[in-house]
């Protein structure tokens, strides 16, 4: 996997630059809110991204309770910082399109606000690790945290259909198809795809980095203590 | 177009920022292994 780890880095680049080229050279610009409707390919594709980084951390932290096994604990450390990371983009990104659509930057309305519940939700996953006893008992306790988060996505995700909100419903799964047109959706499903590529190649990298820190650290253990 | 650009800066130096915060780690580790490899005094 390790030489691997560097063709796919450059292939995950290569990806996103294409989503970039399709974003603002192909993509059409829009006859309501211009261009910085542009916004939407990378915020929402990163909001995904976040979605599938938090069900592995749920998914792993349920496999971490039941058998306890070091992979799926490191799978979850490494889902869960990619996760964080595309949800700060999705809050950052939302934010300035809110401010030239909506003329403000915040508004507490339930996508909003469950979105940046989900945030705190992780980066609390990140602080539990952190402060707990390494080992196991950190492990635990961020798996049970790690489960919690999970929960807020389905929140996050139909609190648009289950509250009034500022934030519009979703454009993609509208009834009667997608409301947009073809080359909106050509390069929106492209940057997806590059975001979701993105994401597993930096959480293979950090997984990578987890394992050989816990092994590093282990050795240095020994021989010190030798 | 203002709001554009900044909004795919920050993604981009978010997502940079991340990948530097991972190299910084490894060439941490990289010090780690040095120690590991160097003869015991």
């Amino acid at each position: 996997m390790t030489r691997r780890l560097p063709v796919l880095a450059g292939a995950a680049t290569l990806s996103m630059l294409l989503a970039g080229l399709m974003i603002f050279l192909y993509a059409p610009t829009d006859a309501l809110e211009g261009d910085v409707q542009r916004i939407f390919y990378l915020h929402v594709s990163t909001a995904i991204g976040a979605y599938a980084a938090f069900s592995a951390v749920a998914v792993c932290g349920i496999l971490y309770l039941w058998r306890e096994g070091p992979v799926a604990d490191r799978i979850a450390v490494a889902a869960a910082e990619v996760g964080l990371l595309f949800t700060t983009v999705t809050l950052v990104m939302g934010s300035l399109y809110g401010k030239a659509i909506w003329g403000t930057y915040w508004t507490w309305d339930a996508r909003l606000t469950s979105t940046l519940v989900l945030w705190m939700m992780y980066a609390a996953y990140i602080l539990v690790r952190r402060i707990a006893t390494p080992g196991r008992q950190a492990a635990r306790f961020a798996a049970v945290v790690g489960i919690i988060g999970a929960l807020d996505i389905p929140i996050v995700h139909f609190s648009v259909n289950w509250w009034r909100t500022q934030h519009p419903q979703s454009v993609l799964t509208a009834s009667g198809g997608p409301a947009l047109p073809p080359e909106m959706l050509i390069t929106f499903f492209l940057t997806m795809a590059a975001t979701l590529f993105l994401g597993v190649v930096l959480v293979m990298v950090r997984y990578r980095l987890e394992t050989m820190s816990q092994s590093v650290a282990v050795t240095l253990e020994e021989r010190r203590a030798a | 177009v203002t709001y554009l650009v900044v909004a795919y800066l920050a993604a981009f130096a978010l997502i940079g920022a991340y990948v530097v915060y991972l190299a910084r780690r490894v060439s941490g580790l990289s010090d780690d292994i040095e120690e590991i490899r160097r003869p015991p005094q």
